[in-house]
């Protein structure tokens, strides 16, 4: 499985070095054919790993069930691992060799040293596969639209899975941050050479912004490992070590120096994610990002916010995630979700809207999260993916219109059903997901997000709750305005375009058959997530609300239920 | 039956529509075209035909034999695992897709499923020749699919989940002709005011949730001893559950005032109107408090409630319908009147646990009833606007009954059970409703609540009579006149129209003497679990007489002013011009919803939209800006000029030379 992922992660950056290898060279149009093979090939393996990944968690399921094993496993625990020393910090060389598991590497090498580390869990591997699908999607929907240094525009794509993928395989402070910052880069050139009028000043604001953020977070990080490093722990970067030290020792940090940690770590994701007042590039670089950067910004990338806080955040630092994060987190999910909803109501641009959109929905993912119990964080995860499938849906099918009539605005466009049925058809698919209808997938994340958050503290789930109704209104709003009643286009212009094609056909579906699944069986997805987002829980299992005996107990005596009453 | 058998039975009831619905929507469009309605009508078939021998044999044998071996009533058919996060009081949530089916959804079943399958043969003839008619097919199917799944649900999730199954069916179908404007307006306000109850219904969801660690039916419904324990433990949470799914019901089944939505729908084809906002969906919310019974009983004051909200629903309602000119309005009007009348009967129980049965049963048998014959009206008027050329303002024709005899004489058996003529159909339902408000009104606390509605209920029963007959007199009698859009020689149904008319009028002249004086309904609901069986069922002939001469009033009043002296309807509507608007414009309420709710909202939404981009950006931009403008001035130390550079070295000679000969310490 290791060796697939390091192929997958390989993949796409030797088909995106070769594009820009023959950029000068080759046919152009030949670079499009090149970029679906590569994105193909990268799905293909992700989708092996997904299912090696199941089987073996399957098994060592089955062997934990059989065993006694009293050592509790780290609350980040990848199933499948790499690890390889690169560089001592104290100055003498580290032992050579991959040491297979943390045990071993403490045992061959004393002084802290930075690995390589990478492995897979339930929720990375989910994100994974999110992401190569929605690369293939990304190609085929730029398949006409792209006209103009395509080798380059094909290989930033790439290259940018490559980083998304190494994001989410990272399982140390280093690698991380190395391969988050990375993806700025050709997303920045996506932006600032295929985008809309505004490109420059978009791509611009897009990466100071989260880089500022990010520098920040480096601050966080750069603590969490020298306080590490100065403990004595061997591997002061690797995240698994780090969160069963910080457990096992919750006194090694001072409570006001894991705040700080906290705060610092924090900045980065809440630009990223990005959650209110922080998210005003988003819409910005979402107008004038090409379409294909638009679904990787709004179904990956903005993930890796809410992903840094699930990775970093909840597990390394329970207590400060609870006594900061929860408050902050609950507050500014729910006005993230108000704010955004109503801000995207009045969007007269259909990107624009689709944009705030993301806002909102991402307010769930942050009141399931910080709710810091098993119901809201499964939910915030399953959000995550969610999100990235319909909003990466809606962006491919409001790219379609755009494609057609080069305007986005409701002034221009109106009853698009009567000409377009198909894209109609798909775009009220895809906006039931994003609504949360249930059936279909954003239903089971927001549902156990708010329930989550309802579980911690009943008002702000209610709160949040009313994302519900606000949703149904702007995209509904969105949908009559846009698609329904009678037909009004540009006057000027061709028009002598068809529904949708077979490519763009080929680009939407998987993703509606995706928030299909999702949304009638959960429970696989859940099961592969559950033992990742269970670990997390159990740091919080004790902070919950005061137990109370439960039902089942006084069905097991009731001779005790009755002296009771 | 073994129960293998069973339970492909009880499969077969959702999952034949939802088979038909699949199989139209991909192959409908390009292949099947009209023969869409195939696959429909045998789903439905199939699907009634399940549903009736659930209702006959199935659920019977197993109370049968529960009673013999003590064990659980209601018959299980497994389905898979939704959701499972582990224990629920470990902070995890487990939902299984079960079916569960037991006497009160075998009822309900059988009336949703029969009306289903003599709606979609109508249907077939009414969408005639329609563009979208595969996707009429396809949604009519997927929304049976989801109302068997809602009544056969076997927790408060899967209830939710076709809850919103059914809503979403309703906002493709109110939106079926989605290039007319008012069309897709109603769809989105349909969906939108529905949210509003979701909101409720989820919460109240959460609740039962963290209260019972559970939701399943069976735990929290049918297990005194988890709801004691429960109540022990969580009073204060399990007395917000009733309000919550009373805000999930009324908006479901549109009570004030949540209502405004049912109106407005009736923009979808009239098949969609008579199923889905007259027979089954809207009454989802009465089976929602009917089944929850339980969880009501808690909390008197949430009963009361309820049959408050029912009375000022059914009077107002009422009152609106006098006035409607368009026909389908004037239906749907009296739509939410009557489903106003199930919730007073369902929130009797506050008058004492002994009559919350009594109550629920009155509901059910009102809604039961109710479906036959409503969905029969609403058809005949689909009937009266296909022979119209879709024209539907009753102003617009007169006189009828010559030319549409088979329209005209089941509208009348439709509009006879509706008044609640002697021995119809809807006159032993809402009889049995004045029967049980009637014996609450002597409760000591809320005996005057429910003696004030039951007036209330009799006087609205008088007006149902006279405005179903204005609009039956309006139609039907008077010179024939015929509007330019019906040609000159308008047809009647024909016979793919014609038999599902005369069935269901039938059912509206029958049902009622079948099951209701046998009192047959009442003892088979009486077999769900969570309701106790009443011990002796008497008629009140007082009550019966007075309803009787109530209804004929308002029929012989509507006669009086509508074919006898047709000038005095206008003296009335001119000589109190105030009354009459408020009547006609529907209490304002929309243009009050408008002023108070909708446009506060935008404008809100346009000034946090204004804030974010001219305050929280500008703060980002200016953020962004400062660290140029703090090298501002270190920026001219850089100009480029030699002498510039030449001084600033110098300057920096000096200051080492100073340094080291210590002028600075």
């Amino acid at each position: 499985m290791l060796q697939l992922l390091f192929l997958l992660l390989l993949s796409p950056l030797v088909a995106g070095g070769l594009l820009l290898m023959f950029s000068g060279v080759s046919q152009q149009r030949t670079a499009r054919w090149i970029a679906l093979a590569g994105s193909l090939l990268a799905l293909v393996f992700s989708l092996e790993i997904a299912r090696e990944y199941r089987q073996l968690q399957a098994e060592q399921q089955a062997a934990a069930a059989a065993s006694i094993d009293t050592v509790r496993p780290s609350p980040i625990q990848p199933r499948v691992e790499f690890r390889q020393p690169w560089l001592s910090l104290s100055g003498s060389a580290a032992a050579p060799g991959a040491a297979t598991s943390p045990n071993a590497a403490a045992a061959t090498a004393k002084s802290p040293v930075l690995e390589f580390h990478f492995g897979l869990d339930g929720v990375s591997v989910a994100m994974i596969v999110l992401t190569t699908l929605l690369t293939v999607s990304c190609v085929l929907i730029s398949w006409e639209s792209i006209r103009e240094r395509e080798s380059e525009f094909y290989a930033a794509l790439l290259i940018l899975q490559s980083g998304l993928v190494g994001v989410f395989c990272s399982f140390d402070i280093v690698m991380f941050y190395v391969f988050f910052e990375f993806t700025l880069i050709p997303l920045f050139f996506i932006i600032a050479i295929w985008g809309g009028p505004q490109r420059r000043y978009a791509a611009v604001k897009f990466f100071l912004y989260t880089l500022a953020g990010s520098l920040v977070t480096l601050i966080g990080l750069v603590i969490l490992v020298t306080q590490a490093a100065a403990a004595g722990l061997a591997s002061p970067a690797s995240l698994p070590d780090l969160a069963a030290w910080l457990r096992d020792y919750p006194e090694a940090m001072s409570y006001k120096l894991q705040v700080i940690t906290f705060v610092a770590l924090s900045a980065g994701f809440l630009i990223k994610v990005p959650v209110f007042p922080f998210h005003t590039w988003l819409p910005l670089a979402h107008v004038e990002a090409p379409t294909a950067g638009s679904v990787l910004l709004a179904g990956v990338l903005l993930k890796l916010g809410t992903y840094g806080f699930l990775r970093l955040c909840l597990p390394i630092l329970p207590e400060a995630c609870l006594q900061v994060g929860l408050p902050a987190g609950a507050i500014l999910g729910v006005v993230g979700i108000v704010w955004g909803s109503l801000c995207a109501l009045v969007q007269r641009d259909l990107k624009k809207l689709v944009a705030y959109t993301s806002v909102a929905h991402l307010g769930f993912c942050i009141l399931g999260l910080f709710a810091l119990n098993r119901s809201g964080i499964t939910g915030g995860v399953l959000q995550m993916i969610n999100h990235g499938l319909a909003t990466g849906g809606l962006f491919l099918l409001v790219g379609m219109v755009y494609e057609r009539y080069h305007t986005r605005m409701l002034d221009d466009l109106g009853g698009l059903a009567n000409r377009l049925p198909a894209i109609a058809a798909a775009m009220v698919f895809i906006s039931m997901a994003s609504i949360g209808l249930p059936g279909l997938n954003g239903f089971v994340g927001e549902m156990l997000s708010l329930a989550g958050m309802f579980r911690r503290h009943p008002y702000v789930g209610v709160a949040g709750t009313t994302g519900i109704i606000l949703s149904a209104w702007y995209l509904l709003g969105m949908l009559q305005h846009f698609f329904f009643g009678p037909l009004r286009e540009p006057a000027h212009g061709d028009h002598s375009f068809g529904d949708m094609s077979l490519r763009e056909l080929a680009a939407i579906l998987p993703l509606a058959a995706a928030c299909l699944w999702i949304g009638v069986t959960p429970q696989p997805l859940i099961e592969m997530i559950r033992p990742d987002v269970d670990a997390v829980t159990q740091l919080y299992a004790y902070r919950e609300e005061p137990a109370e005996q439960t039902p089942g107990e006084v069905m097991a005596t009731p001779l005790v239920a009755e002296a009771r009453r | 039956m073994s129960p293998e058998a069973q339970h492909t039975i009880l499969w077969l009831i959702p999952g034949a529509p939802l088979a038909a619905a699949i199989i139209i929507a991909l192959l409908g469009p390009k292949w099947l075209g009209e023969r869409s309605r195939w696959p429909c009508w045998i789903a439905q078939a199939i699907s009634a035909v399940c549903a009736l021998v659930l209702l006959a044999n199935i659920v019977p044998n197993n109370w049968v034999q529960a009673a013999d071996d003590n064990g659980p009533v209601g018959v299980v058919a497994s389905g898979y695992t939704w959701l499972d996060l582990g224990q629920a009081d470990d902070g995890g949530m487990q939902v299984r897709i079960d079916l569960r089916a037991d006497a009160i959804s075998a009822l309900m079943l059988a009336m949703v499923t029969t009306v289903s399958f003599l709606v979609s043969v109508f249907a077939a003839g009414y969408m005639h020749g329609d563009r979208g008619f595969p996707r009429f097919f396809a949604a009519f199917s997927l929304f049976v699919f989801s109302m068997c799944m809602l009544v056969l649900s076997s927790n408060y999730l899967q209830l939710y989940i076709f809850w919103e199954g059914v809503g979403l069916c309703s906002y493709l179908l109110i939106g079926y002709w989605y290039e007319r404007p008012a069309a897709a307006a109603a769809a989105k306000k349909a969906f939108v005011v529905n949210r509003i109850g979701d909101m409720g219904f989820i919460l109240a969801i959460f609740l039962i949730w963290t209260s019972f660690n559970s939701l399943d039916f069976s735990s929290v419904l049918f297990d005194a001893d988890q709801m004691r324990f429960a109540l022990d433990q969580h009073p204060n949470r399990l007395a917000w559950v009733p309000f919550l799914l009373l805000i999930g019901a009324m908006a479901k089944s549109a009570q004030f005032p949540l209502h405004v939505w049912l109106p407005d729908a009736m923009e979808g084809p009239t098949p969609v109107s008579a199923l889905i906002h007259a027979a089954t969906m809207v009454t989802a919310g009465v089976y929602l408090i009917a089944r929850s019974m339980p969880l009501f009983m808690n909390v008197p004051d949430a009963q009361v409630l309820v049959s408050v909200v029912g009375a000022v629903t059914a009077l107002l309602t009422a009152l609106i319908a006098l006035t409607q000119n368009d026909l389908k309005r004037v239906l749907a009007y009296s739509t939410v009147s009557q489903l106003g009348f199930m919730f007073m009967a369902l929130g009797v129980g506050a008058a004492g646990a002994h009559l919350a049965t009594a109550g629920a049963t009155a509901g059910m048998f009102h809604l039961f009833t109710h479906g036959f014959f409503k969905a029969l009206l609403f058809l005949t008027a689909g009937s009266v606007m296909h022979s119209m050329g879709d024209v539907i303002d009753m102003r617009r024709f007169s006189g009828l009954r010559r030319a549409l005899p088979i329209t005209h004489w089941t509208f009348l058996c439709g509009a006879a059970a509706l008044a609640g003529v002697p021995l119809l159909s809807g006159f032993w339902s809402k009889d049995e409703i004045l029967v049980v408000l009637h014996e609450a009104s002597e409760h000591p606390q809320y005996g005057n609540y429910f003696a004030t509605i039951y007036w209330i209920a009799t006087i609205t029963a008088a007006l149902t009579a006279f405005y179903t007959f204005r609009a039956y007199f309006m139609t039907f009698w008077g010179p024939e006149r015929f509007p330019a859009e019906a040609g000159h020689h308008p047809h009647d149904a024909p016979p793919v129209m014609a038999w599902p008319l005369r069935l269901l009028a039938v059912a509206a002249l029958g049902i009622g003497l079948v099951t209701g004086v046998t009192h047959w309904f009442a003892r088979y609901l009486q077999h769900t679990p969570s309701m106790e069986p009443e011990e002796h069922m008497v008629f009140h002939v007082d009550l019966m007489v007075l309803s009787s001469a109530v209804a004929l009033a308002g029929i012989a009043a509507a006669w009086w002013m509508y074919v006898r002296r047709t000038g005095v309807a206008s003296g009335v509507a001119s000589r109190a011009p105030f009354l009459y608007d408020l009547s006609a414009k529907k209490f304002f309420l929309d243009e009050i919803y408008n002023a108070v709710i909708v446009l506060p909202l935008r404008l809100v939404a346009k000034l946090m939209y204004l804030i974010d981009v001219f305050v929280i950006d500008r703060i980002v931009d200016t953020v962004g800006a400062l660290p140029r403008l703090l090298s501002a001035g270190p920026r001219l130390l850089h100009a480029g000029f030699v002498s510039n550079y030449a001084l600033m070295m110098w300057v920096g000679l000096l200051a080492c030379l100073g340094y080291m000969l210590g002028l600075f310490s």
